[in-house]
């Protein structure tokens, strides 16, 4: 007898929802579920792809649950884009990377801070945002922020600023 | 039901605050069922480090909540009050000017997302325009802002 779990689904531009489904029901039923909740809305031919948070892999979507790692409160990323270009800008410096939709902003930040050879006191008060001052959170996908056909974002690598005055 | 509870319950059946919930970087103490509006305490949790909390209570006040931005402090659940200066989270660059107890009592946190610390304060939000409540924001973004400091290097004990 199978039972419901819950998986984390997210998407291009639309953050995240939670949905209950069977823990045996395959990647495609679960796109189904979140199209019906009108969290995702029906592609323009071009297919959604599929993967786990701050995994590579991506999907089939006929795969049952299971047997691609999905279990009670995974987070699963679907979006047209394949990969993301992510470009973090940092003191004036500029890099650039390609992850895949589901990578968190903790996976783009320990990036980032490698690639600019930044450690310890240097690294720890740093911060990656967008060009608004919004602070990416560690655990968003950047996929949610980048829209198909642009599969790319713009990020700064900065110092968190002290609360005074 | 007033439309600020009936928009914060909304809230935390939402996707953000629940994926905090099962990742474990927040929570509501009491049933939501329990609630006594508009006081509500919800945990934040820590990074573990030797000999400091792993978790911290906050009693928020949301009052005209989400028009009204949210007025917090740490709170004792032991003895139901207001938690020890001493008990206080701390860290010298950033922790401890949000967790300030000297600050108007210990009444609030000094923070740019707090009710009580905006007022006066509205040079805040242009220096820290994503912290800076707004209207449309909801109790998760205060959580946010207190779960990153209390994951800093900065954060050292309470």
């Amino acid at each position: 007898m199978t039972k419901d779990i819950e998986v984390y689904i997210h998407g291009e531009g639309c953050g995240s929802k939670k949905l209950k489904i069977s823990e045996s029901a395959t990647l495609a039923q679960l796109l189904e579920q979140a199209k019906k909740a009108g969290f995702i809305s029906p592609a323009d031919g071009h297919p959604f792809k599929i993967c786990l948070e701050d995994e590579d892999v991506e999907h089939e979507h006929h795969h049952p649950l299971p047997g691609c790692g999905v279990h009670h409160h995974t987070h699963v990323h679907c979006h047209r884009c394949e990969h993301i270009a992510v470009t973090v800008t940092y003191n004036g410096v500029s890099k650039s990377q390609s992850f895949k939709t589901s990578a968190t902003g903790m996976k783009i930040r320990k990036w980032a801070l490698d690639e600019f050879k930044l450690k310890g006191a240097d690294a720890a008060d740093k911060v990656l945002r967008f060009e608004n001052k919004d602070v990416l959170d560690d655990t968003a996908h950047i996929g949610t922020f980048a829209h198909f056909p642009k599969c790319a974002v713009q990020l700064f690598l900065t110092s968190l600023v002290e609360v005074q005055g | 039901m007033t439309p600020a509870e009936s928009a914060f319950r909304a809230h935390i059946e939402e996707s953000p605050f629940l994926d905090g919930v099962d990742r474990e970087k927040w929570g509501l103490h009491s049933d939501a069922s329990t609630l006594s509006w508009p006081t509500v305490t919800l945990w934040v949790g820590a990074a573990a480090k030797p000999n400091c909390a792993d978790r911290y209570f906050l009693r928020f006040d949301l009052t005209g909540y989400p028009n009204e931005a949210p007025t917090a402090c740490p709170w004792d659940i032991d003895i139901n009050a207001r938690l020890q200066n001493t008990k206080w989270p701390r860290g010298p660059r950033f922790v401890s000017k949000v967790f300030n107890p000297s600050w108007d009592g210990g009444k609030a946190l000094y923070a740019p997302c707090d009710r009580l610390a905006m007022a006066g304060h509205g040079q805040w939000q242009t220096v820290h325009p994503d912290v800076w409540w707004q209207a449309s924001h909801t109790v998760v973004n205060y959580l946010r802002f207190v779960h990153r400091l209390l994951h800093l290097e900065d954060y050292i004990n309470g």
